[in-house]
């Protein structure tokens, strides 16, 4: 039972603080105290900067242009980076290349499919949205509907996709299509990639209830794809999906348990600054303090077993449900502490939609705590609701019966 | 880093679930609930002689095993799941950690070795009047005479404390705080009060102290050492706590799997199933917090500072943790977890009586407020060494 990080590891770590110091200007105070336009410089030099670091995808093999850092040392980045206040991911779609879609291409791309896409991914050529959910496709993921056809040497696409994260900012989308409706639901599923640049494709932004427009739907009408563009063989879309949930697990944990450590920081700050006392208040952030460090603990538990190599267990979907209900929880507690000042919002813009944010948000900007606030609640939605969740440990770890499902009254297509 | 169990210690863990499924049944448990049976010496004896787990933390120049904080939550989860009423969490999840870490050299020569062999049982009275651990002697005064030193006060909710062969407490002295010793079968002027507990499966006793003679025995470390003591008492708690969350899960789950009502097992409804999700959630997350604060308690470099608010973090959790669990054991359980004769009632019984027995929650939150109090404004790190 050993919570400590190797010699090794923590040598890195000073290597990456060492790098941060040099590159940092001495009086950082964090990515969100830049102003708009001094924003728009540092993304465009930091991510050059990540690029020439292998830094931008830590832990991808250095062949394809990662880092080729064990999970361990990519943890390390991660923790590093959110104590810096800086990104690990710059664009918005970075998250959705880095995070989902290269690691998918690098497990069951083809050598010719990680040569195009892995480099142009890096250099933002290429910017993914997810193409999951549909309309009528929510919670029952492998009830798909949108339809793709080989024609000659190219897939026709006919369908919508919905809830792209940063949407309007992606060119190509992996999408999981039906690619066989005669074979049973989950079996006739293929993981396709589609370029937005096409008559085909039309891109529309959602608004959501905070008033922001970065969530986006996308329709394809005959819209085509290179047959070389499915990854890990047709009819295998569903097992490729899942692997994809399974990805980089583990490597970001610890920096989140800290960026949200952090967070709470200046949720007290906040309080200091609003003169606001009361026992009940201070308990209920000594609760959120004490569900950050659940988390942290959680997140080492979750690096020991992504880093011994063996398969992801139900640790994914505990910390799903536990990250995901305390954002609930501590932006609650962030309005209960504004009081009437969370009526009238006003202060610095939030700078994320997901999760805290980075340094240099002040702590008195009612306007980015109840952007929080809002930006909480789908949090138990997406990426698996915690209903979903529930139903995933009841019945895969614990082993309690499925509820039974109806018979469909034609088969699927 | 290996944030993990090693093969010995699921070996012992595995060794310890069938040797209390196999010793510690539901008879045995029917006997101490439905007679008031305080504990069983013939069975104390089998967990002291062929298992040592009494003296599985003291050293082995002491008699014992050597084992860490790490063994000893494993043993305590195990115990605490099997619901077992005997001296072992008072002597080994309070009085020992008292001794080691607050005695002085003869009173560790002296007792480690007796209460290694189970010879002599222990316990700590911790809690003063308002509920809360006392560190300081109130409630309990020392004074010096040409005889040595006598104690007056009293001391409440003290676990075994009708029973124990010795008994430490703090007490004021003129200088300050110091641990005393009692040896309960001699001793002169001590009252001991056995009383109805709410968790049928611990026993509490009043204890009073007129004139009593005691030992002072802690050591030049001891203010620092009353705090690791607590610390590590309080981390014991917690896997006593998840042991009681281990046996609400598995008990939910398998009625969940096996009552059938409108034609199939109610494991199979969703609002039924994710209580049981919740309860293997609260479970899975206790475990690593308890042992991750167990871990820090067998690293050597950790500060007393460093192992307090690991242990306030652990029980404000396991608090919350296990009494969620266990109140959604009895709604699982539906009309039969409310009668005496299923056992459902006794881990309600003992998530709720374990979360006072080393300060209510409250307390917890509000020591885990004065560390939030006290740490430094969020700036960015990267020329700061932690």
């Amino acid at each position: 039972m050993d919570i400590k990080l190797s010699d090794a590891a923590e040598q890195y770590r000073a290597r990456v603080r060492s790098l941060l110091a040099q590159e940092l200007p001495a009086d950082w105070r964090g990515i969100a105290a830049l102003s708009p336009e001094e924003r728009e410089q540092f993304d465009r030099t930091w991510r050059e900067f990540l690029v020439e670091q292998s830094l931008l995808a830590p832990g991808w093999p250095s062949e394809y242009g990662g880092g080729g850092l064990d999970i361990t040392s990519h943890s390390v980045v991660a923790e590093e980076f959110a104590r810096a206040g800086v990104p690990q991911h710059v664009l918005l779609t970075d998250p959705v290349g880095m995070t989902l879609l290269g690691p998918t291409v690098l497990h069951w791309g083809t050598e010719a499919q990680k040569q195009y896409f892995i480099p142009r991914t890096l250099s933002a050529e290429i910017r993914w949205a997810q193409g999951y959910s549909e309309p009528e496709a929510g919670s029952d993921l492998f009830g798909v509907r949108t339809r793709a056809v080989l024609d000659g040497d190219e897939w026709v696409v006919n369908g919508s996709k919905i809830w792209q994260t940063a949407g309007a900012h992606a060119n190509w989308i992996f999408a999981l299509v039906r690619t066989d409706p005669e074979a049973p639901k989950a079996k006739g599923l293929s993981f396709l990639l589609i370029p937005y640049d096409q008559p085909g494709v039309e891109v529309r932004a959602i608004k959501t209830m905070d008033g922001g427009a970065e969530l986006a739907e996308v329709f394809f009408d005959n819209a085509r794809t290179s047959a070389d563009n499915l990854v890990g063989g047709a009819g295998n879309g569903a097992k490729v999906a899942l692997t994809l949930l399974g990805f980089e697990r583990g490597s970001g944990g610890i920096a989140l348990a800290l960026a949200t450590k952090l967070e709470l920081l200046r949720l007290r700050d906040a309080m200091r600054s609003f003169g606001v006392d009361d026992v009940t208040l201070r308990r209920r952030l000594a609760d959120c303090w004490t569900s950050v460090h659940v988390m942290h603990c959680l997140a080492l538990r979750n690096l020991t077993v992504a880093a011994s190599g063996r398969p992801p267990g139900p640790e994914s979907s505990i910390s799903k449900v536990m990250m995901s209900e305390y954002r609930k929880r501590v932006t609650e507690l962030a309005v209960d502490i504004l009081g009437p000042r969370a009526l009238t919002p006003t202060g610095m813009p939030s700078k994320v939609n997901l999760g805290p944010q980075p340094l240099g948000v002040d702590a008195d900007s009612s306007t980015a705590w109840v952007a929080d606030f809002l930006h909480a609640r789908p949090g138990t939605v997406y990426g698996g609701s915690s209903e979903i969740q529930r139903n995933t440990i009841g019945e895969q770890v614990l082993g309690l019966p499925r509820e039974p499902r109806p018979v469909p009254a034609t088969k699927a297509g | 880093m290996t944030f993990d169990f090693t093969e010995d210690q699921r070996d012992f863990a595995a060794m310890l679930r069938s040797f209390f499924d196999a010793q510690y049944g539901p008879d045995r448990l029917r006997e101490v609930v439905d007679h008031g049976k305080t504990y069983d010496p013939t069975f104390w004896r089998t967990m002291v002689d062929d298992l040592d787990l009494v003296g599985l933390t003291v050293a082995e120049a002491h008699g014992g095993s050597g084992g860490s904080t790490v063994d000893l939550c494993i043993l305590l989860e195990e115990y605490g799941r099997a619901l077992v009423t005997s001296p072992l969490f008072a002597t080994a999840g309070l009085a020992l950690p008292a001794l080691t870490e607050a005695g002085d050299e003869d009173s560790r020569s002296r007792w480690l070795p007796r209460i290694a062999s189970g010879a002599t049982t222990a316990t700590w009275a911790v809690l003063g009047s308002t509920g809360a651990p006392d560190l300081t002697g109130t409630g309990v005064q020392a004074t010096q005479g040409a005889a040595g030193w006598t104690l007056s006060g009293s001391r409440s909710w003290v676990l075994d404390g009708a029973t124990a062969d010795v008994l430490l407490t703090v007490a004021g002295t003129p200088a300050g705080p110091g641990l005393f010793l009692v040896e309960t079968a001699t001793a002169d002027g001590l009252t001991r009060t056995a009383t109805d507990a709410l968790d049928p499966t611990l026993a509490l006793a009043e204890v009073a102290f007129t004139d009593t003679p005691a030992q002072r025995i802690s050591g030049d470390h001891a203010p620092d050492g009353l705090r690791r003591a607590l610390a590590l008492g309080t981390i014991a708690l917690a896997a006593l706590q998840l042991g009681c969350l281990s046996g609400a899960l598995d008990m939910a789950v398998s009625y969940a799997g096996t009552r059938v009502q409108f034609g199939r097992p109610i494991g199979s409804f969703q609002a039924v199933k994710h209580r049981c999700a919740d309860v293997f959630i609260d479970t899975e997350t206790t475990r690593w917090v308890v042992f991750h604060a167990a871990a820090l308690a067998s690293d050597p470099e950790t500060g007393a500072d460093a192992l307090e608010e690991a242990a306030h973090l652990t029980s404000a959790y396991a608090a919350s943790s296990s009494f969620r669990a266990v109140a959604n054991l009895l709604q699982v359980l539906g009309g039969i977890g409310y009668t005496w004769e299923h056992p459902g009632h006794l881990y309600f019984k003992r998530a709720t009586a374990a979360a006072r027995l080393l300060g209510s929650s409250t307390h917890h939150l509000d020591a885990v407020s004065a560390v939030i109090d006290a740490a430094p404004s969020a700036a960015p790190g990267w020329g700061a060494s932690a």
